[in-house]
């Protein structure tokens, strides 16, 4: 008797196939293309499961398996080809089960009830959510989903892996070795131990090679990578040549597969480069430009296109002598010309006043302020300081050359770095750059300060953006390539700097 | 003593167990039992690493170690002659082509069949896990659920069909 294709192919697949279906199938396939497609579609599935679930396995045994202590006065003895032939295969074999991440998946293949990390510590106000359960410091969880809703997080694999979520992410950790993350920020320090961990992303996967780095994705799947030290590769789906990033250098994995090096920014709303504005004769800005201390800013934007919603103003400034002005010196600003006014800026505190002239990003409704303080800065370098609102989250945050961390929440009369409700940034007045203080009078020293490259985007750049923002071209080594030792790279050759010392 | 690999053996290396897994998937096209597969693909390993300098990085790293695997798949049928083997020598030379050329949209159909799972009944996927689980066969399956070997084959049968109808569709619409 025949059987129809579908119990021959069944058959198959589970190994039952006699002599005879054998033959009968082999004939079926190879007049009937439908019957040869269902074979190789079949016989591929089937390849695929075997290899995940011993891939799966396999990982399993070998995270729990202690290390065999060499018996007193025991050495290692020298091995033959062959064995290290062996070993060699072996070692590919187990790259290759951690090369191969799976796709986000709550439902782990083989359920591991072992637990493979340690919570080491959560912000203040943050959860962190390991297999639908809260867990805290101290607290151990197995493999599966973990998701953070705010601030930041940190635990450790028990292969020495150290991760620090940060804001609304979820990763999923699959092992010791491998993990995916889903939405997110996510920083992983891998020891040397740990070489080949690696991140799975929607368009590909990040495997480290012995290194401490970032990983962002944003709304639309795109991974944002930023290399701390060490290195790393980008492998995507899309491509069998992965992309290797060293120490300082970021990259993109598309979603689709797409990889790139450097992190392209949204085009900005606007840019001022200040060299464009109109001067007089003298050279001085000709219209309401001109710093006298009596509050007149260096340039005034009347339509500054901030966007009421999330928005990014980032520009360059260096001051020209060591010594801290006496008085706040508003870099870029919105209204808001005391800490309550309503409105935004960006500030360089009085060297007089308790801020000793630390830098400061605010926001205020008058009734509501937040605002985040930064270091304080001396040398005559130029630097590049970013204030960052985030709708949703009411919060401003600010960076200096590309990093956050030296910022904390307060200052100039604020508690935290956010509001609630979220405040409305429609402050319909002009932008000004480059100010001071209202209670200032004239005819005193100018205010030994230049800006440039004022930039409004229409986006709370990430992290990792604002990183690409300081290193355009992803190099640290370009902010020392010009004549100038001092000077930034340009955001565009063509910008020429502005001077507030007019 | 520090062993430093050149940029061509890193590639190389980075090429290899880059494919293991779509190599895995070609001999099992070819060799029925999981445990020969394992040993065919760690003998083709072997040739593939003692082959590296030969390896001409023009040329497509899967398609030639496919060739390499294929080879080492009829070696291993030749070692078994006298052994019942799955498919005759012209089939598994027809199926060895269709593989490698299937070869190259590997990791879209892994990426969507995993996809697709999660498009399964919790029973379905139960059931086809617990397939995959090592050491579980169909005979075991049957005699836990009492039904009929064929039966629980046919189940897992229309389960895998399942699957494969996703991907087909799925790679279908968005053939990238």
């Amino acid at each position: 008797m025949t059987h129809a294709p579908a119990t021959l192919l069944a058959a198959m697949i589970d190994g039952t196939l006699s002599s005879d279906d054998e033959q009968a199938l082999m004939d079926a396939a190879r007049h009937d293309p439908a019957v040869m497609a269902d074979l190789l579609d079949l016989l591929e599935a089937d390849a695929i499961f075997r290899w995940e679930a011993r891939a799966a396995a396999k990982v399993r045994i070998e995270t729990r398996r202690p290390p065999r202590p060499l018996p007193q006065g025991e050495h290692p003895r020298t091995v033959g080809v062959s064995a290290v032939a062996a070993a060699l295969l072996l070692a590919t074999a187990a790259i290759a089960i951690y090369l191969f991440a799976l796709t986000p998946d709550p439902r782990p293949l083989i359920p591991d009830a072992f637990p493979l990390a340690t919570v080491l510590g959560t912000s203040p106000g943050s959860t962190l959510i390991a297999n639908d359960t809260i867990v805290n410091p101290g607290t151990e969880f197995t493999r599966g989903e973990t998701s953070l809703d705010t601030g930041s997080a940190e635990f450790r694999l028990d292969n020495g892996v150290n991760v620090r979520l940060t804001g609304t992410t979820r990763l999923i950790v699959h092992d010791p070795m491998r993990a995916t993350l889903a939405a997110g920020a996510a920083r992983f320090e891998c020891p040397a131990d740990a070489v080949g961990f690696q991140v799975a992303v929607p368009g590909g996967r990040i495997i480290d090679q012995g290194t401490a780095f970032d990983v962002e994705i944003d709304a639309s799947g795109h991974a944002r990578v930023g290399v701390i030290e060490g290195r790393v590769d980008l492998r995507s789906t899309a491509s069998t040549e992965p992309v290797s990033l060293g120490e300082g250098e970021l990259g993109v994995l598309y979603a689709d597969g797409a990889l790139a090096r450097g992190i392209p920014l949204p085009p900005p709303i606007v840019t001022y480069d200040l060299a464009p504005l109109p001067t007089s004769p003298a050279g001085k800005p000709s219209t309401g430009t001109h710093v006298d201390r009596i509050n007149r800013p260096a340039a005034v934007i009347d339509d500054p296109a901030i966007p009421d919603g999330d928005w990014t103003v980032s520009l360059w400034f260096r001051r020209q002598s060591p010594q801290l002005d006496p008085h706040t010196v508003y870099l870029a600003a919105v209204g808001n010309r005391t800490s309550i006014d309503p409105g935004w800026s960006i500030v360089i505190g009085s060297g007089r006043g308790e801020l000793g002239g630390r830098l400061v990003v605010r926001l205020s409704s008058g009734a509501q302020v937040a605002a985040a303080t930064g270091p304080v800065i001396t040398d005559t370098r130029w630097h590049h300081v970013a204030m960052v609102y985030d709708r949703a989250a009411g919060r401003v945050r600010g960076f200096l050359d590309g990093s956050a961390n030296a910022w904390t929440p307060g200052g100039g009369g604020a508690q935290t770095d956010r509001v609630s409700p979220p405040l409305s940034t429609d402050f319909s007045e002009p932008l000004r750059l480059g100010l001071i203080a209202d209670n200032v009078g004239a005819g005193q020293p100018p205010v030994p300060i230049r800006l440039r490259d004022v930039q409004v985007f229409h986006h709370a750049l990430s992290p990792l953006q604002l990183r690409a923002a300081y290193r355009p071209h992803g190099d640290a080594a370009t902010h020392h390539a010009t004549d100038d030792p001092t000077y930034p790279p340009p955001v565009s050759p063509s910008l020429s700097e502005g001077d507030l010392q007019r | 003593m520090s062993m430093r690999f050149s940029e061509r053996q890193q590639r190389f290396s980075q090429q290899l167990t880059g494919c293991q897994d779509r190599l895995y998937a070609y001999i099992s096209a070819l060799v029925a039992s999981p445990d020969a597969v394992d040993e065919v693909l760690q003998r083709a390993n072997v040739v593939i690493l003692r082959k590296a300098d030969e390896y001409d990085e023009a040329a497509p790293f899967v398609a030639w170690a496919c060739k390499i695997a294929y080879y080492e798949v009829l070696g291993w049928r030749r070692d078994r002659s006298r052994d019942r083997l799955r498919f005759d020598d012209a089939f598994v030379a027809t199926l060895a082509e269709a593989a490698a050329e299937r070869s190259v949209d590997f990791d879209d159909r892994r990426r969507t069949l995993r996809r697709c799972m999660g498009k399964l009944s919790e029973d379905q996927r139960s059931m086809l896990l617990r397939r995959y689980t090592p050491g579980e066969s169909v005979q075991q399956i049957a005699e836990s659920v009492g039904r009929p070997v064929a039966s629980v084959s046919q189940a897992l049968y229309r389960i895998r069909r399942v699957l494969v109808e996703c991907v087909r569709r799925a790679m279908s619409e968005d053939p990238a």
